[in-house]
C-alpha cells in the first residue's frame, strides 16, 4: 500500500477517491444481562470495527477495478484490510457483505460505477482479557441517582 | 476457557458445556462431565486427561476423556467424564465390614492416587454388610454412611468433603452477581423420616432367621432397627402425613445412623428449592453451602449448592439448583430417645421386654405416642398385651432419654385355654346390656365407669363353636368408641373368613357370650361356624 493508497485489501491499494464511514461495534456476549441490585451487567467481547466504503471508479482503469471487484467478491471469511484509524491506519481481518455496484452505458462505452461495500472485522482491535475484566471490576453506579433539572430534561 | 490434553494446550473451542452437579448428602453420586468441540487436526486419544481451566488459569474440570467424534478435517467433539463414570464399570464383591477405616475401603473403590478425602473424615470408619455391586454404588454407600458430600468440579481429583450441615459457614453471593431474578419453589413438607439401621450377627447356614446373609461359607443374621426424626416445624400428630423412608443401605448401624439421621434433616426437611443465575467465574462450586439474595427486597435464603449449568462470555455465567436447608432459627441438637415396650409381669407371667425402638429427636422436642394392643406370640403362648396408658409422652433433654410404655395382659392363648383378661379395657363396674348374644347381633356395654376413654374397643379374638383353635383378629376389627360415663359402646361383630388348610371357616359373629366381660374373669367365645371344603 503506497502513501497515496485510501485502503488497501490483502496488499493492493485503492489509491482513487472513496468514501469510507467507519464504525465501532461493541459486542456483549449473551450472559450480559439485568441483575438483581437493578444494573445492567455487560459482559462485552470486544470492540469489533466495520467500514462502509464507496468507491469513486476512475474511467480508463477497468482493469484495475475489476482485479478489484474479484478480491472483493471471493467467497472468504476474511481479507486483511488496511483501513484508515485516527491518525493512521488499522489491520483487521473482515468480512466483506453488501457489495454491489452499477453498470451503466454512456455515449463513450460501459462502465461501472457506484461500487460500495461493507466490511466487518472477524476479531475486536479493543477487548479486555478475563483478568483485567475482574481485576477492573463493574464500573461504579452513583451512590444515588441524578436527574436533570425539569427545564432541562427534554433538550 | 482453554483445554489442556498432554503437552497441547486448544483455546479454540466451541460449544463447551459443563453443568457439574453433587448429591451433597450421598443419596445418589452423579458423573460430571464437560463436553466440547474443539478446532484441531489433532488426534485426541480416549483415556487421555483432558484439563479445563479459564484464561486466568483457574482449574474447572480434570476428567479423563470417554468419547470422541470427528465432526470435520478441523473439528474434533469430546466428552471427558469424571472418575465415576468409570468406577460404574467396575464390580465390587460383598463384603462385612467390621469397624473397617473409610480410607482402606477407599483406596479399594476409587484407586488410592485418584481421590482426596477431607482431614475431617479420615479417621472414620465402616461397619457393616455391603452387597456385591458396582464401585460407584459402594462410593456412594460408604459417603453416605460417614457423611461425605463426592465433589469433582474445580478439583483435580474426586474430593470427598463432609455434608454442609447447619453449623457450616456459608458465603454470600451479592445481589450485583446475582440476576434478575431468581426462583424460590416450596417442597411439600416432610413430616418425619425413618432410616432402618442394620445389626449383623454370625450364624449358622441352617439358621432361618427372618432375614439373613451370606458371604462365602459366612452366614449372617440380619436384625433391623428402625430409627425415627419427627419434623419440630409439624404438629405431632400429623407426623405421619408425609413421612420419608431411607432403608436399604446395609453400612447404616446403630451406631451411625443419629449421625446419619442429623446431617439428613435439613435436607429432608428442606423448605424450598431455589433457582438462581449468577455471574460465576469458578467462585461457587458444588457442594458449597452460600447464602443468597432471592428478591428486591433483600430477602435471603440459605442453602446448598446441588447443580451448576455453565454459559460462556468472557466471564461465565451459572445457574445454580441449591437445596435450602431446614433450620427454625436455632440448633436443635438431635438426641437419641429409647422407647422400651414393657409388661411389667404378673403373678402368672414373668416381665418381658415386648420390644424397643429408638427415635433421634431433637432436643427440647415433645415426643408423644398413643400406644396400640401388642400381640406376642411365644413357644407356649400367645398374648395379647394393651397399654395401660392412652397416651405416653416425653420432652427430649440433653442428657439420657428413655421412656418405658408399660402394658397389661389383655388376652392369654395357652394350653388350649383361652383367658380373656378384658375386651380391650371394659372396667368391673362397666354393664353389659345385650340380654342374649343373637347371631350377629352386637355386643352392647354401658360405660360405667367415668375414667374410661374407648377409643378401640373391640373384639380381639374368637373361638369356633367347637375346636380350641382360637383366631386372633386383625387390628381395629370391629370397632366401637364410647367417650364418657353412661354412652353405650357398641361393638359391631363382623363377618370373618379364615381359611385353615382345605377348609374355610366362616364366622357369622357372636352368638352368645357365656361369663362376664370383666376383667380378670375368663370367658370364651362362642361363633357360628360354616365349614365347608374346598
Amino acid at each position: 500500500m503506497s502513501s497515496v493508497d485510501y485502503f488497501s485489501i490483502d496488499g493492493t491499494g485503492w489509491p482513487w477517491p472513496c468514501d469510507i464511514t467507519r464504525n465501532a461495534d461493541i459486542k456483549l456476549s449473551d450472559i450480559s444481562g439485568l441483575m438483581l441490585d437493578r444494573t445492567i451487567f455487560n459482559d462485552i467481547h470486544g470492540t469489533y470495527m466495520s467500514y462502509d466504503v464507496v468507491l469513486a471508479t476512475p474511467i480508463g482503469e477497468e482493469t484495475i477495478y475489476n482485479a478489484f471487484y474479484e478480491m472483493l467478491s471471493d467467497p472468504i471469511d476474511g481479507h486483511s484490510f488496511k483501513f484508515p484509524y485516527n491518525g493512521g491506519l488499522v489491520e483487521i481481518t473482515a468480512l466483506v457483505s453488501d457489495l454491489k455496484d452499477t453498470f451503466v452505458k454512456m455515449t463513450d462505452g460501459t462502465h461501472w460505477k457506484g461500487c460500495s461495500f461493507t466490511i466487518t472485522a472477524n476479531h475486536p482491535t479493543k477487548y479486555e482479557s478475563l483478568g483485567e475484566v475482574i481485576s477492573r471490576g463493574r464500573t461504579p453506579i452513583p451512590a444515588q441517582t441524578t436527574y436533570p433539572d425539569a427545564d432541562e430534561r427534554y433538550y | 476457557m482453554k483445554i489442556t490434553i498432554g503437552s497441547t494446550t486448544y483455546t479454540k473451542l466451541n460449544n463447551l458445556s459443563f453443568a457439574p452437579d453433587t448429591d451433597a448428602t450421598s443419596s445418589s453420586v452423579p458423573v460430571n462431565e464437560f463436553t466440547v468441540d474443539i478446532v484441531t487436526t489433532d488426534t485426541i486419544s480416549i483415556g487421555a486427561t483432558a484439563i479445563l481451566k479459564d484464561d486466568l488459569d483457574n482449574l474447572w474440570a480434570q476428567f479423563p476423556v470417554a468419547y470422541v467424534n470427528r465432526l470435520d478435517k478441523n473439528t474434533v467433539h469430546i466428552r471427558a467424564q469424571s472418575l465415576l463414570a468409570r468406577l460404574e464399570k467396575r464390580r465390587m464383591d460383598a463384603v462385612m465390614y467390621e469397624q473397617t477405616p473409610v480410607t482402606s475401603i477407599l483406596n479399594t473403590v476409587c484407586g488410592g492416587s485418584n481421590y482426596t478425602l477431607d482431614a475431617s473424615l479420615q479417621s472414620k470408619t465402616v461397619s457393616g454388610y455391603a452387597p456385591e455391586q458396582s464401585a460407584r454404588d459402594r462410593l456412594h454407600w460408604v459417603a453416605y454412611a460417614i457423611g461425605a458430600c463426592v465433589v469433582s468440579a474445580f478439583k483435580e481429583k474426586t474430593t470427598l468433603i463432609p455434608t454442609p450441615g447447619l453449623s457450616t459457614s456459608a458465603r454470600t453471593i451479592s445481589p450485583g452477581d446475582t440476576y434478575y431474578k431468581p426462583e424460590a419453589t416450596a417442597n411439600q413438607v416432610v413430616s418425619s423420616m425413618r432410616v432402618t439401621a442394620y445389626i449383623f450377627t454370625q450364624g449358622k447356614a441352617d439358621d432361618q432367621p427372618d432375614e439373613k446373609k451370606t458371604i462365602g461359607d459366612d452366614t449372617y443374621i440380619v436384625e433391623k432397627q428402625e430409627f425415627w426424626l419427627f419434623n419440630p416445624s409439624v404438629d405431632f400428630l400429623d407426623s405421619m402425613l408425609n413421612p420419608a423412608y431411607f432403608d436399604g443401605v446395609t453400612i447404616i448401624t446403630p451406631d451411625n445412623v443419629t449421625d446419619l439421621m442429623s446431617r439428613l434433616a435439613p435436607y429432608v426437611f428442606s423448605p424450598a428449592q431455589i433457582v438462581a443465575d449468577v455471574i460465576n467465574n469458578a467462585s461457587w462450586s458444588p457442594g458449597e453451602k452460600v447464602t443468597i439474595t432471592i428478591d428486591e427486597e433483600g430477602n435471603q435464603r440459605t442453602g446448598v449448592i446441588e447443580s451448576e449449568n455453565f454459559s460462556f462470555g468472557v466471564q461465565a455465567k451459572s445457574r445454580l439448583s441449591l437445596t435450602e436447608l431446614w433450620s427454625d432459627g436455632s440448633e436443635h441438637p438431635l438426641r437419641t430417645l429409647t422407647v422400651t415396650h414393657a409388661f411389667p409381669g404378673d403373678s402368672d407371667t414373668s416381665a418381658m421386654t415386648l420390644f424397643t425402638e429408638y427415635l433421634t429427636l431433637p432436643r427440647g422436642f415433645l415426643f408423644m405416642t398413643y400406644p396400640i394392643r401388642r400381640y406376642l406370640n411365644q413357644p407356649n403362648a400367645e398374648y395379647v398385651f394393651r397399654p395401660t396408658q392412652e397416651v405416653e409422652s416425653w420432652q427430649m433433654r440433653d442428657d439420657s432419654n428413655s421412656l418405658t410404655i408399660n402394658y397389661a395382659k389383655a388376652l392369654t392363648y395357652r394350653s388350649g385355654t383361652l383367658t380373656i383378661l378384658a375386651i380391650n379395657t371394659p372396667s368391673r363396674i362397666d354393664v353389659v346390656v345385650s340380654s342374649s348374644f343373637e347371631y350377629r347381633k352386637d355386643i352392647v356395654i354401658r360405660v360405667n365407669d367415668a375414667d374410661k376413654r374407648y377409643q378401640n374397643a373391640s373384639i380381639i379374638a374368637m373361638k369356633p363353636l367347637s375346636g380350641s383353635t382360637v383366631y386372633f383378629l386383625p387390628e381395629e376389627y370391629a370397632n366401637a368408641v364410647a367417650q364418657q360415663r353412661n354412652e353405650i359402646l357398641v361393638i359391631k361383630p363382623v363377618d370373618l373368613l379364615i381359611r385353615e388348610g382345605t377348609v374355610n371357616r366362616v364366622f357369622y359373629g357372636v352368638t352368645h357370650l357365656e361369663t362376664s366381660l370383666y376383667g380378670g374373669g375368663t370367658c370364651t367365645w362362642v361363633v357360628t361356624e360354616d365349614t365347608t371344603n374346598v
